[in-house]
């Protein structure tokens, strides 16, 4: 049986599961707002334990989406982060797409189906 | 999550630290009091100086302390900094005009041409690099209103020395408040991200 037809197909809908986990999206917002962040104003926004924010830091960096430069100023670790510009791209997209699919999410509340084709996490 | 709410965290930081307004509120009184005619002289004008300039660097240095320890640091995005560049120099372009002895300054006016300039400037400021919240509207309004008062004649020459010194006040309580935003902010930024981490998982 061939589902029945929407005039935006699953692609167009479909989420990036790397920026879409809560405490990345709010690291790359903060980030998009700004040039550079260092990891003290990350922790501070987005309330992450140092660990956390590392781990997710890191699987951002590995993804090309963010730069990480560390150094010592005053004899004091320092690291500084900010968003590539293909990281730049995807968090605007993103969000592009949550602004699409909220737009959408109101008319089917009144029963125009699209609640029934829920996004598809890439 | 409030996307709003983190990009303004991260794109409003470096201009709400309100509390950089504590060391300004010493150093302006300062130039009022070395500006009055009949102010201290020699050992007390030394003792004046030596002590706010003293209190003005000891408040900068806790205060850079706090921000760096407490909230961290962020680079603006180059066009944030332009927009910085332009509220500063609007702000000393509408001072210059008002604290010029040779442009609107008269020795017989009974209203303060430099505090209403120190308004406008400062409202201009906040709202090219901020956005103008009400704290501002009401501190910096009601500084522009005392301005035009025509209460100023007795004061002589002085008067913009003596509007200096007030307006260390109106300057701290201000800066106060941008930082009671600040921290608001940041907090609503990780409340925020706790909402859709419940929704997340």
């Amino acid at each position: 049986m061939s589902e029945p037809s929407h005039p935006l197909s699953h692609d167009a809908l479909s989420l990036d599961r790397l920026i879409h986990e809560p405490a990345r999206l709010a690291i790359m917002t903060v980030l998009s707002s700004v040039q550079a962040a260092d990891f003290v104003f990350l922790q501070t926004t987005t309330g992450l334990t140092k660990g956390n924010l590392s781990s997710h830091l890191s699987r951002l960096e590995e993804a090309g989406l963010i730069t990480i430069e560390k150094s010592f100023v005053r004899r004091r670790p320092h690291t500084d982060v900010a968003l590539t510009p293909v990281g730049r791209q995807r968090v605007a997209d993103h969000w592009a797409r949550l602004d699409q699919l909220k737009q959408l999410a109101e008319p089917s509340a009144e029963g125009s189906g699209v609640a029934d084709h829920p996004p598809r996490v890439r | 999550m409030d996307r709003r709410a983190l990009e303004s965290a991260g794109a409003h930081f470096p201009y709400l630290q309100g509390l950089w307004t504590i060391p300004m509120g010493f150093t302006i009184p300062l130039a009022g009091v070395t500006n009055l005619r009949g102010g201290p002289h020699g050992a007390w004008l030394l003792a004046v100086v030596v002590g706010l300039v003293g209190l003005a660097a000891a408040s900068g240095l806790l205060i850079w302390w706090y921000y760096r320890d407490r909230y961290g640091n962020v680079t603006p995005t180059p066009s944030r900094q332009v927009r910085h560049v332009v509220a500063v120099g609007a702000w000393v372009a509408v001072l210059f005009v008002g604290a010029n002895r040779h442009l609107l300054w008269s020795p017989t006016s009974s209203i303060c041409i430099f505090a209403v300039a120190f308004a406008l400037a400062t409202l201009a400021y906040y709202v090219i690099l901020v956005g103008l919240r009400p704290h501002h509207v009401l501190i910096w309004g009601t500084v522009l209103v005392a301005g035009l008062l025509p209460v100023w004649g007795g004061l002589g020459v002085d008067r913009d020395a003596w509007a200096m010194v007030a307006l260390g006040v109106p300057l701290i309580g201000s800066g106060l408040l941008d930082q009671h935003l600040l921290a608001r902010a940041v907090a609503f930024a990780r409340s925020s991200d706790g909402e859709i981490d419940r929704v997340g998982t």
